[in-house]
């Protein structure tokens, strides 16, 4: 009896345990960059308006430099507007950029997303189709994808500015979708510059 | 409750949240067929926008034949070629028109999806996307007999990844005969679609 109820559940786990891939949609190229070395300043493009602009510290046109965001910490998550795990995803990235407001962190903490090699016109889609309350820049060349590291989406960055040696250090890295918001959001408060 | 009895119970409990937000579109890498860099185009278009589109019947996924004459006076119709199943910037890119079916009935624009395939393999790749709310058909026999019509399959037997706009008159409107590496932006085809209306 004790084998075949073993058998049984086994049975039961074993596609329930296929289910547990990893929500990305992968790059076979993928080399992100690791926790502790520094980020190349970006150059970040996209139609933004001047309010959204203005929550970063940023204002006048294309292309933003990265380091010129005002902010201890920024969130930078890659994202297409043609990756499945995004879309899912995407609902959740307003709940953590309302999070960090709620919690009063939105003036350190800062977060943007890319869209990897998708144009103006298609970032505008994700936007528009999910209400995206926070900065997104397009990459339609994959300039800032190849800078990255060439990563999945969804890729999460935590990056920590330095202005005084002017640096950007990567702080905490995640593929795929986070697990909870509130669990991200406790991640990167841990490891964000103080 | 004996011991295992437990373990299995607790395990089930702990793995039922994961298998219920696993659900949805997910083709592990493991599963796309890397191609590599190919040769960006690899044959001659046979038509230009202002031509009459020729007319097909093809297989779809869910068991039915499409025709462009179907539409005529109705729709218009875009068909979205994608050069193989399980390969990697085309398991990309249909994903993405699941968020802009508005766009495409505000256009009143039936958008259809073709390949070189034959229906079970785009049945299955499709089932592995999670779903597509666009017809998937299937110019598999003759092989490429549209493809081979409209100028687009290459020498290797697959079509280019190319759009086509066709009016409700069955004219092309718009050609977008793509580097087969590369997804063709949205935008574009979106514009040319709304300016029909």
């Amino acid at each position: 009896m004790r084998t075949a109820i073993f058998w049984l559940c086994l049975l039961i786990l074993l596609p329930t345990g296929t289910a547990l891939a990893l929500e990305a949609s992968e790059s076979p190229n993928a080399h992100p960059l690791p926790v502790g070395s520094t980020m190349p300043d970006l150059q970040l493009m996209g139609k933004i308006s001047p309010e959204l602009l203005a929550t970063l510290g940023l204002q006048g046109n294309e292309p933003y430099p990265l380091s010129n965001i005002k902010a201890k910490t920024i969130i930078l998550v890659a994202f297409s507007m043609y990756c499945p795990h995004c879309q899912r995803e995407a609902p959740a990235l307003n709940e953590l950029s309302a999070l960090i407001k709620t919690k009063g962190l939105d003036k350190d903490i800062k977060m943007i997303g890319v869209g990897i090699g998708n144009s103006d016109f298609e970032v505008n889609v994700f936007r528009e189709k999910y209400a995206v309350t926070y900065p997104l820049f397009s990459d339609p060349d994959f300039v800032t994808n190849k800078a990255i590291g060439e990563v999945g989406t969804p890729y999460f960055y935590v990056l920590n500015m330095d202005p005084k040696n002017k640096e950007i250090k990567v702080a905490h890295t995640l593929l795929g979708r986070m697990e909870s918001v509130e669990g991200y959001l406790d991640q990167v408060v841990k490891v964000s510059a103080k | 409750m004996n011991q295992t009895v437990r373990f299995c119970l607790i395990s089930l409990l702990l793995m039922m949240p994961a298998h219920v937000f696993a659900q949805g579109p997910s083709i592990p890498k493991e599963r796309i067929f890397q191609v590599g860099t190919l040769k960006a185009l690899d044959s001659t278009l046979k038509v230009k926008v202002g031509d009459p589109a020729p007319d097909f019947s093809l297989p779809t996924v869910d068991g039915k034949h499409l025709s462009l004459s179907q539409f005529k006076g109705k729709k218009n119709v875009v068909l979205s070629f994608v050069p193989a199943a399980w390969t990697p910037v085309c398991s990309g890119q249909w994903p993405g028109y699941n968020i802009v079916q508005d766009m495409f009935e505000q256009a009143e624009t039936q958008l259809i999806g073709v390949t070189v395939d034959n229906v079970p393999t785009l049945h299955a790749w499709i089932q592995e996307m999670g779903g597509v709310w666009f017809p998937v058909a299937s110019d598999f026999y003759p092989h490429g007999k549209l493809a081979g019509a409209l100028g687009i399959l290459r020498s290797t037997g697959e079509a280019e990844r190319s759009l086509f706009l066709i009016d409700k008159q069955g004219i092309i409107r718009y050609i977008d005969v793509h580097d087969i590496n590369s997804r063709p932006d949205l935008g574009p085809l979106i514009k040319a679609m709304q300016a029909l209306k």
